[in-house]
């Protein structure tokens, strides 16, 4: 089951309220639109982590750009952290 | 050593033409393309009527075509305008009403951007051409060509009028009242510092070049030009990997650069995400930075982990071109506190800490830094105001020297030492913001009564955090995303406000001034950064 849906509008949320970034769509492309720099986006991550318990760390080497393309795309991304914590993946 | 700019793609063409010159992604032109295309592109210029000395502004994004743009166009003896394909259009079209360009050189990524411009500044005689395979269109323009159309020009360049003291681009730089400043910038101004450079860090043929910094900006020349002149290859960063340390430290493992040049707050996040491992990076030679203060303590993360590699602080502002002083770190610093130098000067530039009087002050006493010698732009474009209150007339040379708004230290050692801003300009990610700038972008605002911005230093890799006070019209709602989206159509996106704090009404001083000392007090222990 795909539950990243459910945490689209919190992200949407957060970059409004937190970011001061409003997000057209979720499949608007963050990266190309130049919305989201460096800045925002560690902001980003720090505000998923406190407010929604989601370690996003850059670190991570799966990480990649496309799982930040857009807020559809980091919710699949964060959603799938979730889920792997959840199952006990390291 | 070469007259003109374009002349150094022309010699490395003739010695070299197979040789890979610019590459991004799976995109590569080899100087003997780079040098067709560039000279095919200045038939076709001339052709539709760009004349010596006209502007034509670049409209595109960072790619092996935009660096075929640039020389396209200082082969037709003209001079180009870098534009940020980011930025608002707003303040697009403030660079283009003071630019007056002839015509701008677009993609399709920036059409829209550029219609937008148009309708601004009703601009509508602009020449437009696509240095795509296919026309471009808008509502209000239509591409007069395209690259497809280049292939009928000749390709070998036109011969030029133009000598080193011509103009080769226009750099738009930050205005304290909310104009951006154009500065020129000659052949020469170009040259003297590759010259430099180049034989100074001995870079070589087949040498792999970063291309990190965006186009627009000053640092982008030397990569480029510096690149050209060795016979080395560029390899363009794409922009998108500054999100991602580890990604960008991959980059920079995969294409085996020999030089990486950056602003400090890129190093400091690969350092904060520890990206770079022990002995990492094993063909990088060389590690410069430029722009602003790189943290001692990123400073050492590097130099312990890679102990093969040379460190350099560049600095100088776009006015003097690229860089005007330097200093090599010799050993890794063993007190994390104690700042590095900026420096001596290149050789041909003068570096001097002057008193109020424009004399020289002593070792070990403050003042404030001036810069004279081959990197001195001629001047702002169409500005003898503020080009004379800038370049002055060194009293003891007779010579130019261009004050630079910043203090400085000579140290008994000979070296100069940076200690920060006389005024409010300040760099945050490498960007020179001018808070004046900022500010009237918001008191252009009709929701607000008074707003004030501050800048405030920042513990995380950014350098500085941009504040904005506000008090609202009474009756209006007004909410930091709003303002931020509002000032958003005039500032580029780095240039916005990070915290926010709302008043009833602004502290001031005695003096009746706003109390910016109180404000960033506020500012500085609000803990989650946002106060609305």
């Amino acid at each position: 089951m795909d539950n990243a849906g459910g945490l689209i509008p919190v992200i949407t949320r957060l970059f409004s309220e937190q970011l001061h970034i409003d997000v057209p769509t979720p499949d608007t492309d963050l990266l190309e639109s130049g919305m989201m720099d460096s800045f925002a986006f560690v902001n980003l991550l720090v505000m998923m982590e406190s407010e929604l318990r989601i370690n996003v760390s850059l670190d991570d080497p799966d990480l990649e750009l496309s799982d930040l393309s857009s807020v559809r795309q980091i919710a699949r991304y964060a959603e799938s952290l979730r889920r792997s914590v959840d199952a006990g993946v390291p | 050593m070469v007259e003109r700019l374009q002349e150094y793609v022309t010699q490395q063409a003739a010695a070299r033409p197979e040789a890979a010159a610019v590459v991004l992604g799976a995109s590569e032109l080899s100087y003997g393309e780079l040098d067709r295309a560039s000279s095919q592109l200045a038939h076709c210029l001339r052709a539709v009527g760009c004349g010596r000395g006209d502007r034509v502004g670049l409209l595109m994004p960072k790619s092996p075509t935009a660096i075929v743009a640039m020389l396209g166009v200082l082969k037709a003896d003209a001079m180009y305008v870098p534009m940020d394909p980011a930025c608002p259009a707003e303040r697009a079209a403030r660079v283009i009403s003071a630019s007056e360009p002839w015509g701008i050189l677009a993609a399709s990524t920036t059409a829209p951007l550029l219609d937008e411009i148009i309708a601004l500044t009703g601009s509508e005689h602009l020449v437009v051409g696509s240095l795509e395979t296919r026309p471009l269109s808008g509502t209000h323009f239509e591409s007069r060509f395209d690259w497809s159309d280049l292939a009928a020009y000749p390709d070998a360049a036109p011969a030029s009028a133009n000598s080193a003291d011509d103009p080769a681009h226009l750099l738009f730089t930050s205005g304290s009242t909310g104009q951006p400043k154009g500065v020129v910038i000659t052949h020469r101004n170009v040259i003297g510092f590759v010259e430099w450079a180049r034989n100074h860090f001995g870079i070589t043929a087949g040498e792999r070049i970063s291309g990190h910094t965006p186009l627009h900006f000053d640092l982008s020349t030397f990569d480029i030009y510096g690149t050209l002149s060795a016979g080395a290859t560029l390899y363009l960063v794409p922009p998108q990997l500054n999100l991602l340390p580890h990604k960008l430290a991959d980059f920079i493992r995969r294409t085996q650069l020999t030089q990486w040049f950056s602003v400090p707050s890129t190093l400091t996040f690969l350092a904060k995400h520890d990206a770079v491992a022990p002995n990492d990076f094993p063909s990088l030679k060389r590690l410069l930075w430029c722009g602003e203060v790189l943290p001692t303590p990123s400073l050492v993360h590097f130099m312990q982990r890679l102990p093969h590699v040379s460190f350099t602080n560049l600095y100088g502002p776009t006015e003097a071109t690229i860089a005007s002083s330097y200093h090599t770190v010799a050993t890794c610093p063993q007190d994390a506190r104690a700042p590095i130098p900026i420096g001596i000067a290149c050789a041909g530039e003068q570096l001097r800490v002057l008193n109020g009087n424009g004399n020289d002050v002593p070792p070990g006493e403050i003042g404030e830094i001036f810069i004279g010698g081959s990197g001195l732009s001629p001047g702002y474009w169409r500005d003898p105001e503020k080009t004379a209150a800038a370049f002055r007339t060194d009293p003891a040379t007779g010579g130019r020297i261009y004050r630079t708004g910043d203090l400085g230290r000579l140290s008994h050692d000979g070296l100069v030492y940076f200690l920060g801003r006389a005024d409010s300009q300040i760099k945050s990610r490498g960007y020179r913001i001018e808070l004046g700038e900022v500010e009237a972008a918001f008191h252009a605002l009709d929701c607000l009564r008074e707003s004030a911005i501050v800048a405030i230093p920042s513990d995380g890799f950014e350098g500085n955090l941009i504040c904005c006070a506000y008090v609202s019209q009474p009756d209006v709602e007004v909410t930091p995303t709003g303002l931020k989206q509002q000032v958003g159509r005039l500032l580029p996106p780095y240039m916005l406000p990070a915290r926010w704090l709302t008043f009833s009404k602004l502290p001031r001083n005695a003096n009746g001034k706003v109390d910016r000392p109180r404000l960033k007090e506020l500012f500085s222990s609000q803990p989650t950064g946002d106060g609305s």
